[in-house]
């Protein structure tokens, strides 16, 4: 956040109150046209007054803030993706291999540091999707091929385990669903310490692993996790300058060098993400987890749905919602652990908005202080701290409101809609 | 002057006979931005967005049962009009193609409320009328099929029609800018306007003081007059050329899609009726200006009564319809009571966060969040209309019911902001939404703030 001194506008207000001294109010009930013409001419006669341009504009600009957060806050996040998931495969590869020889107990544990590492730099760019993993041009499911959640499909992972380690040379990744790959199924296949499967009917060999289980899974997530490497290193390709540069198309929205229209067509790309703590963080990882709202997939209310819980067979919810929350204030304030830089609330400020802009971030840090006093264990928290988990549904709900309303309305922004549609 | 001189004066002139020309024209060229406008929307990617991926679709009082066919039924279903948009723009079994179209384009818009634009509404109205008046007896594959029907003249009233439906809606759109927002305080187009001080050329006025408000007052003198300086012969080739620019800008600041290009093209209808066969012999096809067939035959007095009865009734509904919310209580920007089928167009900047709370018998007390049932679009558009918000908390109840929950009751919880002022409550979050009813005074929507919208400061272009 940079500070900024925000002169006053101060013909605006006296040209309101002049107005305003004339007993307009009747303009709302229609009529006055003399009166009109006269303030029309009025208004016009009293603009081009040149030492009120410096009164009335702020030298804030929003290239620059399009430049800093793509540069300092979107890239490296990219970046730390494809740098962690690159490891998960070797992890995975060395306890497979372990597992082969007997000794997969040692090795189980840095696996899952490694995918745990994987899915925590995820979690930071999921809450910030701009661009490549959410544009149409790259393959639509790239984002599923990192991050599927909330598709899981656990029985189809269980045929798969089966199918992949009976005859790997026929199993094609290509012709997988989201729900079948990426870090969540591989959640599923290095956590859960049992050999039970999810299928209301046994699949089709899988008595058969019986000791072979372990390994059988651990290859399938070894392949799962290949391929989340690949789709990492394709999305930051995509941002990288000397890849597709959507660090530049971002920074360099409404020139000639970015096929984005304008730098406040960029803002309200970046902007669309902030929403994600609406839907995905606060009704979905909290609500639904928490029965506060009716889900389908439990049927009651009032009562913790596991079963929506994110992250459950690795308990890292309680994690995943505090680094979703960080992230969302990396780009709102401007401020990373590195760099320091403009973000929205000088932008509010900009427009003339600091109560707004004080206001959303302490909302902001309410909610992060709120998900802090979270216990780790999101699972736990829903039987033994439930409080907690409704106390930081309300904190982030009390920053959406003015998301959702008054943030949009001073910015000319729009809510998230990937289709532009018309108004009128 | 008695009423009775005054009113065979009047119905004289209404009956005398006018070239067939501009209605004629009015007809094809609505027919080509229809099927263009269409052929848009298909090639969009909107259609699958809008009724596909809704779980609920909120209806108008009465058209609940209006329901979507699938998405291929619905990309079916445009092509429909499309085809009927140019059997409209040839003269092709017009009347029918404009009565079907009329019907289809009004279906799209009765599945969803918030598919709601007042383009589309003038769209229906104009179809609606064009499938009643003679607009196929000229230029057109009926009179070629059947050459009986052809016209060089119609009597004066046929044009004024369409004239007084396009006038409607600059005049109220007009009227619905006289507003403290608007006119005080240059908002919203003021926060419009500070967030495009970028776009190429004019951008760089948007950052000083008061264009905001000088364009505010533009917009509101040109609605409210530029019917006046199209009817008028002396002012009406500069009054178009203003209605261009004017569209023109309108158009390309904002996404109001073929809004400018319908009401640019309607606009035509104000010039002199022949002027279709001006511009055919000017451009060299003078072969196709000359009239064909004689005048339109008259009505017999038993018609005669019941287009006039029928006239008088539009003209009334199409009066009184804007002007409805002045009967309400409270400004319509905030309750939206009146506010569609208005006309008005780009008046207000509004959204909000709406959240439900369900009660049932026991005490469990459940949230909804819009998200259960909406899309990001529908919440944008109910998040700041009352009726809307009813409607949704009305099927947040019937599903607890169906759940066999008893006792329910669902409250809206709402923070919306207008034109940039602060959020404020919208809804009485004490008022159980299913114990209220839609008509009469709406004591469960809330006043509306008394603070004035706040003043956006413009941002420099980047150099």
């Amino acid at each position: 956040m940079q500070n900024r001194v925000v002169p006053a506008s101060a013909f605006a207000r006296r040209a309101r109150l002049a107005i305003a001294s004339l007993g307009m109010s009747a303009l709302e009930r229609g009529g006055r046209g003399l009166v009109i013409t006269g303030l029309v001419l009025a208004g016009f006669g009293c603009g081009g007054e040149t030492d009120k341009h410096d009164a009335m504009t702020d030298n804030f600009d929003r290239s620059a803030l399009l430049a800093h957060l793509a540069t300092n806050v979107l890239l490296p996040i990219q970046e730390d993706v494809a740098a962690k998931a690159a490891l998960v495969p070797a992890a995975i590869e060395a306890h497979c291999t372990a597992l082969g020889s007997g000794t997969g107990d040692t090795t189980l544990g840095t696996a899952r540091l490694a995918w745990q590492n994987a899915v925590d730099a995820w979690e930071r760019a999921d809450a910030l999707k701009v661009g490549p993993a959410v544009m149409d041009a790259l393959p639509a499911t790239l984002r599923d091929r990192i991050y599927a959640w909330p598709a899981q499909a656990p029985c189809d992972t269980d045929r798969d385990v089966v199918t992949h380690f009976n005859a790997p040379a026929s199993y094609d990744l290509t012709t997988k669903l989201g729900r079948q790959r990426s870090l969540t199924t591989i959640e599923y296949l290095l956590f859960p310490q049992t050999d039970m499967h999810s299928c209301v009917t046994e699949p089709p060999g899988w008595t058969a692993l019986a000791a072979n289980l372990p390994l059988a899974r651990c290859r399938l997530a070894l392949t799962l996790a290949e391929d989340v490497a690949t789709a990492a290193n394709e999305l930051v390709t995509a941002w990288r300058a000397d890849g597709g540069n959507y660090v530049g198309e971002l920074a360099g929205a409404g020139t000639s060098a970015s096929s984005i229209a304008s730098a406040h067509a960029g803002v309200n790309l970046v902007s669309n993400s902030f929403f994600y703590v609406d839907r995905d963080v606060k009704d979905m990882k909290l609500a639904e987890s928490a029965g506060l709202v009716m889900t389908t997939v439990c049927g009651v209310v009032g009562e913790p749905c596991v079963r929506e819980v994110e992250l459950r067979y690795a308990d890292r919810a309680t994690f995943a919602i505090r680094i979703n929350l960080s992230a969302l204030r990396q780009a709102v304030s401007g401020t990373t652990p590195t760099a320091d830089g403009p973000g929205f609330d000088d932008f509010l400020i900009a427009v003339g908005q600091p109560d707004l802009a004080a206001n959303m971030l302490a909302d902001l840090d309410a909610a992060i202080a709120k998900a802090s006093a979270l216990p780790d264990s999101f699972l736990g928290a829903l039987t033994s701290n439930y409080t907690a988990v409704v106390d930081t549904h309300a904190a982030i709900k009390q920053f959406t409101n003015d998301l959702k309303s008054q943030f949009l309305t001073v910015l000319a922004l729009d809510i998230p809609d990937d289709v532009a549609s018309d108004n009128d | 002057m008695d009423v009775d001189r005054i009113r065979t004066r009047i119905r004289a002139a209404a009956t005398r006979p006018t070239d067939i020309a501009s209605l004629a024209a009015f007809r094809i060229i609505f027919g080509a931005v229809m099927a263009g406008g269409i052929v848009r929307f298909l090639a969009s990617g909107q259609l699958p967005k809008i009724y596909g991926e809704p779980k609920f679709f909120f209806t108008y009082p009465g058209f609940s049962w209006v329901q979507p066919w699938s998405v291929d039924g619905m990309y079916v279903h445009y092509s429909v009009l499309a085809l009927l948009a140019l059997a409209i723009m040839l003269g092709a079994w017009t009347r029918i193609a404009c009565a079907l179209f009329a019907l289809g384009f009004a279906y799209t818009q009765l599945i969803d409320v918030t598919n709601y634009l007042n383009h589309h509404y003038l769209v229906v109205l104009v179809a609606a009328q064009l499938a009643l008046l003679p607009a196929h007896r000229a230029w057109s594959v009926d009179v070629q099929r059947r050459p009986e029907l052809a016209c060089s003249t119609v009597p004066a009233w046929i044009v004024w029609l369409v004239r007084f439906q396009i006038g409607v809606v600059y005049v109220f759109a007009g009227l619905a800018k006289a507003k403290a927002d608007w006119l005080l305080h240059g908002q919203p187009l003021n926060a419009w306007l500070a967030a495009r001080t970028e776009t190429p050329i004019i951008g760089r006025f948007f950052d000083e003081p008061n264009v905001a408000l000088a364009m505010s007052w533009a917009g509101f003198l040109f609605d409210t007059t530029i019917v006046i300086w199209l009817s008028w012969a002396r002012t009406r080739v500069p009054a178009y050329v203003v209605l261009i620019v004017f569209h023109g800008l309108t158009g390309y600041l904002f996404m109001i899609g073929m809004f400018p290009i319908i009401m640019t093209s309607a606009a035509l209808i104000f010039f002199s009726p022949s002027w279709p066969r001006v511009l055919l012999r000017r451009i060299g096809l003078a072969r196709f200006a000359e009239p064909r067939g004689s005048a339109l035959p008259p009505l017999s007095a038993r018609t005669r009564r019941i287009v006039e009865a029928a006239i008088a009734i539009h003209v009334v509904v199409q009066l009184a319809l804007p002007l409805r919310h002045f009967v309400y209580p409270g400004p319509v920007l905030w309750n939206e009571d009146g506010m569609r089928f208005a006309w008005h167009v780009m008046i207000r900047e509004k959204h909000g966060a709406v959240n439900f709370i369900a009660e049932v018998d026991g005490g469990k007390r459940v949230e909804v969040p819009p998200s259960a049932y909406l899309t990001w679009r529908q919440e944008r558009e109910m998040g700041s209309q009352p009726d809307l918000i009813l409607q949704l908390a009305r099927r947040i109840g019937s599903d607890l019911r169906a759940k066999g929950y008893t006792g329910v009751r669902v409250y809206a919880v709402t923070n919306v902001s207008l034109n940039g002022r602060p959020s404020s409550p919208l809804i009485d979050p004490t008022v159980d939404l299913l114990g209220v009813r839609d008509l009469g005074a709406r004591d469960w929507v809330l006043t509306a703030p008394d603070s004035e919208p706040p003043v956006i400061r413009p941002l420099r272009r980047n150099p």
